[in-house]
């Protein structure tokens, strides 16, 4: 048998190959793009905002302007400023990147240990994402704290309770 | 009985009766067809698949583990739990099928022996060899079985040998009795059924005495080369069985796409059907609707259990070592016989091992009245069951072997009701053993028969997670709850490397052959496995209807309800999805939208292939 038939033979495999690919590459665009329109800037690398190994899984933190696309429901029923960490698929990946974080944020010397720290879940496109918020005690705190963490290189900002 | 003493007697005696005229038959018109070629074996292609299959592996590992660890999604535990446990069954099935293929290892070809001394060790006489050819029937049409009875006259074989071909007719018919004294064969009958083909054969082989014994169905066609390629195998005294392949020579061709378009809408039509040829290669609608072709089970499946000597025996086409069968029938008899001795024995006597001459003798005595020596299983698959017993037997460990050529022809289920009776005892005859004889877990085989056994029936079992599959979209569409917690780039970057190796790896390790349309039909085919494993999971015993060997006529749209089921009610989800959507309503991301709406599509088109195969008709019936 020649190798074109043997080919021709194979074929069904090779068509859903490619199916599957286009299918992916497809998908993940349209995802990419809501994500951007979610996030109000572009993702800086295709795979690691949509990653969801430990650590990499966070979709980055929106920056402020991006604060009414995303209503936030009062994590404990009390008002007052949070500091949004990042947005994460699984609430998992949630606490491995606050661990994360906390270490990091330790090691500079950034107290974080009596911080309240909470886990909410959104939807965002159809689909639950758990946003990594802590809420530090005091008049303008959530601010400070994210300036220190900015300095370190995390990726932050404050968005208000409603209650 | 004719045909004995020799080739040059047995090629008269097929000359002489050769000229009456066929009957008329619908597969009259395959009859110049020839089988093809075993696949070629080449060791580059082997080493691509095994290294596509490990890294499949490898990628279906990382999957899971990604799928059970961080990918579930917890709001909706009921949808994503059984479809992650599906997919882990599925990927079992990958992993022991994965096993089957890994590769091929032939049976050395050696010449035919010359005497019964070649193939029989230090014991054997320097005699002729003795074979008997037994044609099993039950209903099928008389005129069908003479092709049959004429067609193993015609084998020849290049020493002295005495075959005797035997009718065996479990429906002890005149007109039966009367073509096999026409043909000058012997007829053999009972008066009685009892264990159906296995009870036939047995019955048979307590007439005839040959050394070897060729099983042929009703409308089993065996080739005059058949004894001169497989004797040689039995050179190696252990070799108790030798399969051949079984080919369906009245397989629908179907017609070239270019055709059918040429015929429907004229010259456009031709034109169009001919660039998607150009394209994708040859395209035939209408081809092996039943997906009957068998070539994936034996060129692929049972060839490569040669390296693990776990081919099994599936009947029609095989030729057994009667010093085998007989052996292992011992055996099983003696232990029946002894086992239910001692359970006769007062519990005091066994407790205190008290052993009385006397008594016992008089127990195994009465025990072995109640017995009966069954060379073949009682039982609806008693092939495969018999194999087992044979592979179980260490003392003289036995040997299987599936000789790759085409040695035989035989006739194809012609309509769905037919093909469904056939698949159903398939399903249920396997079933069956592995819950009430299981040998995975019995004492015998070696760890690699283990594996191709468990292939079998883990293969039986997939209905239930095919089901979940075939569900799962229309679960998504219709309540838009993703049982992973989102399509994004994670999910592919797993996801995609997995089942992309899959598909590359399958088409290696199946070079050569077309594999997709016995894919489909695995999957449409769950209803028949959850019958089966419904009827074995209640102790009811699976029926020995046999197998039409002409076409059934009336609708058979009854018999594919499940199928017709599940593509109207994703169709369904398609369109409230839809609505949903374009209403503004629903909690549907696009990507998962997209891959469910594939997945379901794919699921359609699945059953939609066992529906038109319900609707079939040859074309002298259009």
């Amino acid at each position: 048998m020649k190798f074109h038939e043997k080919l021709r033979r194979g074929r069904s495999h090779l068509l859903i190959v490619v199916l599957m690919i286009v299918t992916a590459i497809i998908v993940v665009s349209i995802e990419d793009e809501n994500l951007t329109r979610e996030t109000g800037k572009a993702t800086p690398d295709h795979q690691a905002p949509l990653r969801a190994g430990a650590g990499e899984g966070a979709i980055p933190a929106q920056g402020r302007e991006a604060r009414s696309a995303l209503p936030l429901s009062a994590p404990s029923g009390s008002d007052g400023d949070v500091v949004q960490l990042g947005a994460y698929l699984t609430r998992n990946q949630a606490q491995v990147g606050w661990e994360e974080i906390a270490k990091k944020a330790r090691s500079a010397g950034i107290g974080v240990e009596s911080i309240e720290v909470l886990i909410v879940q959104a939807h965002w496109d159809g689909r639950a994402v758990h946003r990594l918020l802590v809420r530090p005690e005091g008049e303008s705190a959530a601010a400070d704290l994210c300036s220190e963490l900015k300095a370190l290189d995390l990726e932050c900002f404050t968005r208000e309770v409603r209650p | 009985m004719c045909c004995a003493l020799g080739a040059g007697l047995s090629s008269g005696c097929a000359e002489r009766v050769l000229d009456k005229p066929l009957g008329s038959f619908y597969f009259e018109q395959f009859e110049e067809r020839s089988p093809p070629p075993p696949l070629e074996y080449s060791r580059p292609v082997e080493l691509v698949w095994q290294l596509l299959a490990i890294a499949t592996l490898v990628a279906g590992a990382i999957y899971l583990h990604w799928r059970w660890t961080a990918s579930l999604n917890f709001d909706a535990l009921w949808f994503a739990i059984p479809l992650v446990i599906a997919e882990t069954c599925a990927f079992v099935g990958l992993v022991l099928f994965t096993a089957n293929l890994w590769k091929t290892r032939d049976y050395p070809r050696r010449d035919p022996p010359a005497s019964f001394a070649e193939c029989a060790g230090e014991e054997g006489a320097d005699r002729p060899i003795k074979v008997d050819v037994f044609i099993a029937t039950y209903s099928e049409e008389e005129e069908l079985v003479r092709l049959s009875i004429r067609d193993a006259k015609a084998i020849r074989y290049p020493h002295p040998i005495e075959i005797a071909v035997h009718v065996l007719d479990d429906g002890r018919r005149p007109a039966m009795a009367q073509v096999a004294a026409e043909e000058g064969v012997n007829y053999i009958t009972r008066d009685n059924n009892v264990g159906f083909k296995a009870g036939n054969l047995r019955n048979a082989m307590e007439q005839t005495s040959g050394d070897f014994i060729v099983i042929c169905d009703a409308d089993t066609r065996p080739f005059p080369t058949m004894l001169m390629h497989t004797l040689g195998y039995f050179r190696d005294p252990d070799v108790a069985i030798v399969q051949t392949p079984q080919w369906f020579y009245d397989i629908p061709e179907g017609e070239r796409l270019q055709d059918l378009w040429g015929r429907k809408a004229g010259g456009l039509g031709r034109a169009a059907g001919r660039v998607i040829e150009t394209v994708f290669g040859e395209i035939r609608v209408g081809e092996d609707p039943f997906a009957n072709d068998p070539a994936m089970f034996y060129d692929i499946i049972q060839r490569r259990r040669n390296a693990w000597n776990a081919a099994f025996c599936c009947g029609a086409g095989s030729i057994h070592r009667r010093e085998a069968v007989m052996f292992v029938a011992l055996r099983e008899f003696s232990q029946l016989v002894s086992t239910t001795a001692d359970e006769a024995r007062p519990r005091m006597d066994r407790l205190l091992r008290r052993r009385d001459a006397e008594k016992d003798a008089l127990a195994r005595w009465q025990a072995a009245q109640e017995q009966e020596l069954t060379p073949y299983k009682f039982h609806v698959s008693e092939d495969i069951y018999s194999t087992i017993v044979l592979h179980q037997d260490k003392s003289r460990n036995w040997k299987t072997v599936l000789h790759p050529q085409v040695e035989s022809k035989m006739l194809s289920p012609q309509d769905l009701l037919s093909w469904t009776i056939q698949r159903f005892k398939y399903a249920g005859g396997s079933l069956d053993i592995f819950f009430n004889d299981n040998p995975i877990l019995k004492p015998g085989l070696s760890m690699m028969q283990r594996v191709m056994y468990l292939a079998t029936f883990w293969s039986y079992f997939a209905a239930l997670w095919n089901l979940v599959f075939l569900l799962a979209p229309v679960m998504y569409l219709v309540s838009g709850i993703p049982p992973v917690n989102a399509y994004t780039g994670d999910f592919f970057a797993r996801a995609l490397p997995f089942l992309v190796l899959n598909e590359l790896a399958f088409m290696v390790g199946t070079w050569g052959l077309s594999g997709y349309k016995g894919k489909v039909t695995y999957l449409a085919s769950f209803p028949l496995s959850l019958r089966a494993l419904w009827a074995v999971v209640r102790k009811k015993k699976i029926s020995f209807p046999v197998t039409p060997k002409q076409r059934q006529s009336g609708s058979q749209l009854h018999l594919v309800w499940p199928q017709v089921t599940v593509m109207l009610v994703t169709l369904a989800a398609f369109l409230y999805a839809a609505i949903r959507t374009t209403m503004g309503e629903g909690n549907y991301s696009v990507g998962g939208l997209i891959v469910n709406g594939l997945w379901g599509l794919n699921n359609i088109l699945a059953m939609s292939i066992m529906v038109r195969a319900a609707f079939w008709k040859p074309e002298e019936e259009r």
